[in-house]
């Protein structure tokens, strides 16, 4: 395998080098001093590195590298995967130049592959992960136009501006850069006794990166534009224009003219746009209110206090200078005209504070005109504005001069949803109010009455005040004490909804109050209310207020109350026709929660379609197996399915259907042909991207009543929430691009709260997250929760464990005694690593990606363990495999993954402990059993997962309370990795039986299986079929 | 054609001349260079003209020093030794700088707009009210003198001197200001008084200098046109670099066990401000003159738009794993 690093040259290149894994780990020993430089050992060929980056186009060429070397040789990048891990490591780390071939891209070229770099298939290192959010930054300044045209020497370059919270983001950037992205050094290095010059600083790598990576960006945004289009030729710096237009898009960067013309030029540019990053001082316009002079509430005596004609005055834009970088000094503009020479209040040195106020009174006029009008004053400290006037600056000019650098100090109820007109829909259910939700109480087709209320915030308003209002003519208002915004239009429209009224459906109802117009003129739907479940349902209370529902008798187990309680939201969900999000946190039950649900299914109700990774339909086999032992379970997958009639036959035998996400997205035509009860999704991050092939096919499967089920928070992502949404319920959230537009770029871009509130309520009442955290349900947990979780084989790991037994078994038939004995341990050792990985079986060196169902099962779990930003240990008996698991988890997350083994020293150990238990520190901790089974406290973590087994409980547990001792707070939960139909399952369940062989096998690990006969042997290592789901 | 065979030969080149910054059709971009050049262009007619505005386009114009009552210039013609030109023009005396300056300090209106860099048409209405045209009604009212030895007057060399005086009003339009008998620092402390807070002596000229650019002598480089700017550091405000300046360093050597990982964990990034794509263009004044004043920004607004417009990408360019 290759792992993919990234440099940043001078003059805006990218370098990419590889690691590979495949080649010694250090160079051949040489007697004597080490040289200067010496070519990597391991360092990928540059044919290599074109096979693997499909960059036939780059520049090929060699750097210099200073890398951290111990033992005559460099150390290998985290994310590398070697064979033999844990080579002991000895000597003092130092920094040895190595020489590696390199791909060179230029910046265009650069920002292509950094916008994606996993698209290349091959693994990547932290560094250029960290390029790659570099040009994202660069993409996104673009975009919003945050970047200026100007001269670089004898080149045309857009620039980019940061200010605000994109320079705290840059420097952030700046800050985290891992030190292997500067590397390179100097080549040719200058000879001298020194090993190399420095390498090259943070801030002008960063700088320099971001520079051309905006360039590029601005150029790929421009692509097909021509600036320069019908502009005259001309001589001169006008000349100079007029080239360094046309330079300004494409590719080609330099343009003609004279120096003298090019330095005009670039002189000009930076005059036009020294203003462009805000100055240290900077005006600021505060509107303040008029000052209350009766507060009798509204509408006592409004006719009488109304002004008609007359537009409310009073209010006022006050003027003052600011700090830009410490917007809380501010100092009045009466106080800079009594302060004609210096304003030591404002920090530094502000001499002419008069002239400074003025030019930025000057400035922001240009962008608010109306500003003139405070200024034919001599002293002028406030701009007296009508109520319309009031609003216009609310609504158009703050914006502007806020966005353009001016400080900006508005009322606190200004875009506060409660100061807004709004429409509050209340509804009515015919059947008895009060009742506990039960099948068939309510239907999406049951009719209610409804009627619109109006209302200001939380304020009901009446016909007649609301008339009163329409008749004001006014668009700001003060009204029971408060300020509020009155649109006409929304006003007029808020008259007409008073008329409407009568009754609709519930689905009406729903869509009426949940969906979100896209109209801005028409009214903001603030609420629904209803009596009754309906009521329950719109407040996202369901949950709590829903009596809990008990196991249905077909249903072999016992739920806890929560589970009880998540029960009854899905049934009452049902009644309603609706979808829901079943979002729990992971280890409380989901797939319990659901068995009994459709252990409760009538006899008539039709068959469940699940679809789940390939790595978790044994799970469910077995959990429906254990806890809904009378449900039709039918498996739709692997090469010989059904299909066709027998499908049908197959569907109709069925109470639950599992299939897979790619054979849902193959067999899409068949699936939708069946009219399904239910169609519930696992790991419903699986259609998180709404464009993929398996998220279309599942969202049109058709059914009365759809689940997802996740453990991630969705709500994290919100492009990831609307496509489960539009799943379980199609159109809640309005179409994608609508969507992205209203919610998840105000919300995710720009912090828009009232926006995230107004999706929490729409999404609320049909999301059910409960976290562990959580006093109701921890209460409901155990201290510890142990599961086993059953893997499948891929195709490849199969084909390799059929191989080993017929090999194996043909020996051992052959053999007795010791020899035996010793032919038997390692079958199961071959068997065992397999299930964990082909690579750990080969040795070979190969990839790790999609070969092994443990693998994918459990970086699934990991996932999930990451997004509740929680810890996990990860043990293994085979110290090459956990070698493995660190470099390809260290990959995937780009995070630091701990590896504890036997060839670390006690200080490196207790280093690593220290770390991981700290806040903040590795969230990963990999260890073999033997090294890591006893003595450590590692209470950070929460989560223990055995990837193999020791078929020892005493070991395991052992093992298990590193994390689960004294100082642990929270509840663990341990997972044990077994294969289905493997060996691993038939001893899991010998142990699990307690019967028999099992009181042999506990606590002695392995040694009684060489005592079992060779045809015993062969039905304990056969592998059963339907192991392999592919 | 009556004229010196000076006039046939190709004037010398200067090194480092003032040159018109405008390199094509007309100089002066805003109304009141124009107002200013049009008193030129209604008297002087033809060859002239053209020759001296391409005089002012090739640097002839050796310096440009603008004074109360008069400017002066040195233009290279053909001979070894450059030529005298000065256009006086009589400044108004103090006691119409007073009342002037009783006008313009009343309304802040007026500093307000000169300091960003404009010079607002009322500024002409208060100066015609106190009978004190701003502008010279006719040529007549100007000393125009040249040591050439073209009779005819304005000469090319005059007329050069024109444009490019004509271009240093466009960039800062104190300078007409400070023709007619009043520099910037003068006036701003004339007014800040008249506004009503005497200023102590010598506090002035050294606010002057830290707070404002210095208006450029000759104007001819350099562009002010876009207004002066309160604290105005040095460096460059565009690009990278100015944002993270003060980084810290660590040297590599000190961090080799995090050699591969971000030294310090990435915060959340910040939420960012909805804005308009082509904010900067509107925030901005007009670029100068030379370099195509609002008609640059206006072949500038189609790349914004385009940047505002395209949409992103549908992919996730860098998730977080995988």
């Amino acid at each position: 395998m290759l792992v993919v690093h990234g440099l940043w040259l001078d003059g805006g290149r990218l370098a990419l080098w590889g690691e590979d894994s495949t080649l010694p780990d250090r160079p051949p020993r040489r007697a004597g001093r080490a040289p200067r430089e010496r070519p990597h050992p391991f360092a990928a060929s540059h044919p290599a590195l074109v096979e693997a980056l499909d960059a036939g186009k780059a520049a090929t060429d060699t750097a210099l590298l200073m890398l951290p070397t111990r033992g005559g040789g460099p150390l290998d990048s985290p994310e590398l995967v070697r064979v033999d891990a844990g080579r002991p490591a000895r000597g003092q780390v130092t920094l040895a130049g190595w020489r590696v071939p390199v791909l060179v891209f230029d910046a265009d070229h650069a920002l292509e592959l950094l916008r994606g770099p996993d698209r290349t298939g091959q693994v990547v290192g932290a560094g250029l992960r960290h390029l790659a959010t570099l040009a994202e930054l660069a993409v996104d300044l673009v975009a919003r136009g945050r970047v200026l045209p100007g001269v670089d020497g004898d080149r045309a370059v857009w620039r980019p501006l940061l200010t605000g919270a994109d320079a705290g983001w840059a420097r952030a950037l700046a800050m985290a850069l891992p030190p292997a992205v500067r590397a390179a050094v100097a080549d040719p290095p200058v000879p001298g006794p020194t090993a190399a010059g420095p390498a090259p600083g943070t801030a002008g790598l960063v700088a320099d990166a971001l520079d051309a990576l905006t360039d590029a960006a601005a150029r790929t945004a421009l692509d097909g534009v021509s600036l320069a289009t019908g502009v005259r030729r001309a001589t001169g710096v006008a000349g100079a224009t007029r080239a360094w237009l046309g330079a300004l898009t494409g590719r080609q960067r330099t343009f003609r003219a004279g120096a003298a013309a090019r330095e005009q030029l670039a002189a000009e540019l930076a005059g036009w746009q020294r203003d462009a990053g805000g100055s240290p001082v900077r005006a600021c316009f505060r509107l303040v209110e008029p000052p209350v002079e009766d507060d009798a509430p509204w509408p006592a005596g409004a006719s009488d206090q109304a002004p008609t004609g007359e537009p409310a005055t009073g209010w006022r834009v006050e003027f003052a200078l600011q700090a830009a970088d410490e917007p809380s000094l501010v100092v009045d503009a009466g106080q800079v005209w009594a302060s004609p020479d210096r304003l030591p209040a404002l920090g530094g040195d502000l001499d002419s504070p008069q002239e400074t106020l003025l030019a930025e009174l000057g400035r922001a006029s240009r962008l608010w005109p109306r500003l003139d009008d405070a200024l034919r004053t001599a002293r002028p400290d406030a701009l007296p504005l009508d109520v319309a006037g009031a609003h216009r600056f609310l609504r158009d000019g703050a914006p502007v001069l806020h966005a353009a650098g001016f400080g900006v100090l508005l009322p606190s109820w200004w875009r506060r949803p409660s100061a807004r007109l709004g429409a509050r829909l209340q509804a009515r259910s015919r059947t008895a109010p009060g009742t506990v939700a039960t099948a068939s109480a309510v239907g999406l087709e049951s009719i209610v009455d409804y009627q619109w209320e109006l209302s200001l915030g939380d304020e009901p308003l009446t016909a007649d005040e609301l008339g009163e209002l329409a008749r004001l003519k006014t668009p700001l208002v003060r009204l029971r004490g408060q300020w509020v915004e009155l649109d006409a239009k929304r006003l007029a429209a808020g008259l007409r909804l008073l008329r409407a009224g009568g009754e609709m459906t519930v689905a009406d109802l729903l869509r009426l109050g949940l969906s979100t117009p896209d109209d801005p003129e028409s009214l903001p739907v603030l609420g629904v209310s209803a009596d009754g479940p309906l009521g329950d349902l719109l407040a996202g209370q369901a949950e709590r207020h829903l009596t809990p529902v008990d196991e249905p008798p077909a249903f072999r187990g016992t739920l806890r109350p929560y589970q009880k309680r998540g029960l009854a939201w899905l049934a009452f969900l049902q009644s309603l026709g609706l979808g829901g999000v079943l979002a729990d946190d992971m280890g409380l039950g989901k797939t319990v929660q659901l068995l009994a649900l459709l252990a409760g299914d009538g006899p008539d109700a039709g068959p469940t379609l699940l679809v789940c990774p390939m790595s978790l339909v044994g799970n469910w086999e077995r959990e429906a197996a254990k806890f809904a032992p009378d449900l039709r379970l039918h498996v739709h997958h692997g090469a010989d399915r059904a299909r066709g009639p027998r499908f049908a036959d197959a569907v109709a035998g069925a109470d639950l259907v599992v299939t897979t996400y790619s054979v849902a997205a193959r067999d899409a035509v068949a699936l939708a042909e069946t009219g399904w009860h239910r169609v519930v999704v696992d790991e419903a991050q699986a259609i998180k991207n709404a464009a993929t092939r398996q998220a279309a096919a599942v969202r049109a499967l058709p059914a009365r009543h759809r689940i997802a089920i996740t453990g991630t928070p969705v709500e994290n992502r919100l492009a990831d929430l609307w496509s489960i949404m539009e799943f379980a319920n199609p159109g809640l959230l309005g179409p994608a691009a609508t969507f992205r537009r209203r919610y998840a770029v105000p919300i995710e871009r720009h912090g828009d709260e009232p926006a995230a509130q107004r999706l929490r309520r729409i999404t609320g009442p049909f999301v059910l997250r409960r976290l562990k955290t959580d006093r109701s349900i921890i209460t409901d947990l155990p201290e510890k929760l142990e599961m086993d979780v059953l893997c499948n084989l891929t195709g490849e790991q199969a084909s390799l464990y059929r191989a080993i037994v017929d090999d194996m078994l043909a020996r051992i038939e052959n053999s007795e005694g010791i020899e035996r004995r010793g032919l038997v341990l390692a079958t199961m050792t071959r068997l065992k690593q397999v299930c964990d990985h082909p690579a750990l079986l080969l040795r070979d060196g190969s990839a790790l990606p999609g070969r092994s169902g443990k693998l994918a099962r459990l970086e699934e779990i990991l996932d999930e363990v990451a997004a509740a930003g929680e810890k996990a240990l990860l043990f293994t008996q085979y110290a090459e495999f956990g070698g493995m698991l660190r470099a390809h988890l260290s990959a995937r997350t780009g995070r630091e993954v701990l590896f504890l083994h036997g060839g670390v020293a006690k200080a490196d150990r207790d280093a690593m402990v220290t770390r991981f238990q700290r806040p903040g520190g590795p969230a990963l901790f990999v260890l073999s059993l033997k090294a890591g089974g006893t003595g450590l406290t590692l209470t950070a973590a929460n989560h223990v997962v055995h990837v193999d087994r020791w078929w020892n409980p005493a070991v395991e547990d052992q093992a298990t309370d590193r994390a689960f001792r004294i100082g642990q707070r929270r509840s663990v939960q341990v997972r044990k990795f077994v294969c289905a139909g493997t060996v691993e399952e038939k001893i899991a369940a010998m142990i699990g039986d307690k019967r028999g062989l099992a009181a042999k096998i506990v606590g002695t690990g392995e040694q009684w299986v060489t005592e079992l006969s060779t045809a015993d042997l062969r039905a304990l290592f056969a592998l059963d079929a339907g192991a392999v789901v592919e | 054609m009556s004229a010196d065979f000076a006039d046939y030969r190709p004037p010398r080149p200067v090194e480092g001349g003032l040159r018109a910054r405008s390199t094509r059709g007309a100089i002066g971009e805003s109304w009141w260079a124009r107002r200013f050049l049009a008193v030129l262009e209604s008297f002087a007619l033809g060859t002239r003209l053209t020759r001296g505005r391409s005089y002012a386009r090739k640097g002839q114009v050796v310096s440009l020093d603008v004074a109360p009552g008069a400017v002066d210039a040195t233009v290279q013609g053909s001979r070894p030794a450059p030529y005298r030109v000065s256009i006086g023009l009589r400044p108004f005396p103090d006691e119409v700088w007073d009342r002037l300056a009783e006008t313009l300090a009343g309304q802040a209106f007026f500093s307000a707009r000169l300091l960003a860099g404009d010079l607002p048409p009322e500024l002409e209405d208060v100066f015609a009210a106190a009978g004190t045209p701003l502008f010279p009604a006719s040529i007549g009212e100007l000393d125009l003198r040249c040591n050439c030895p073209d009779f005819a007057v304005p000469c090319k060399h005059l007329a050069a001197t024109f444009y490019l005086l004509a271009e240093a009003f466009d960039a800062d339009p104190f300078q007409i200001l400070h023709w007619r008998g009043r520099g910037r620092a003068e006036l701003l402390a004339h007014l800040r008084t008249r506004r009503g807070d005497p200023a102590g002596p010598g506090a002035e000229a050294a606010g002057q200098q830290a707070l404002l650019p210095a208006g450029t002598p000759g104007g001819t480089s350099g562009g002010t046109s876009a207004g002066a700017r309160a604290g105005g550091g040095g460096g460059p405000v565009v690009g990278a670099a100015a944002a993270l300046a003060g980084i810290p360093d660590p040297p590599v050597d000190e961090v080799l066990d995090g050699f591969w990982r971000a030294p310090v964990p990435l915060p959340v990034r910040p939420a960012t401000l909805p804005a308009v794509p082509d904010l900067l263009l509107r925030q901005l004044g007009p670029p100068g003159a030379a370099i195509g004043g609002p008609g640059l920004a206006e072949r500038l607004r189609p790349a914004y738009e385009r940047f505002g417009s395209a949409e992103p990408s549908a992919g996730e360019p860098t998730a977080p794993a995988r």
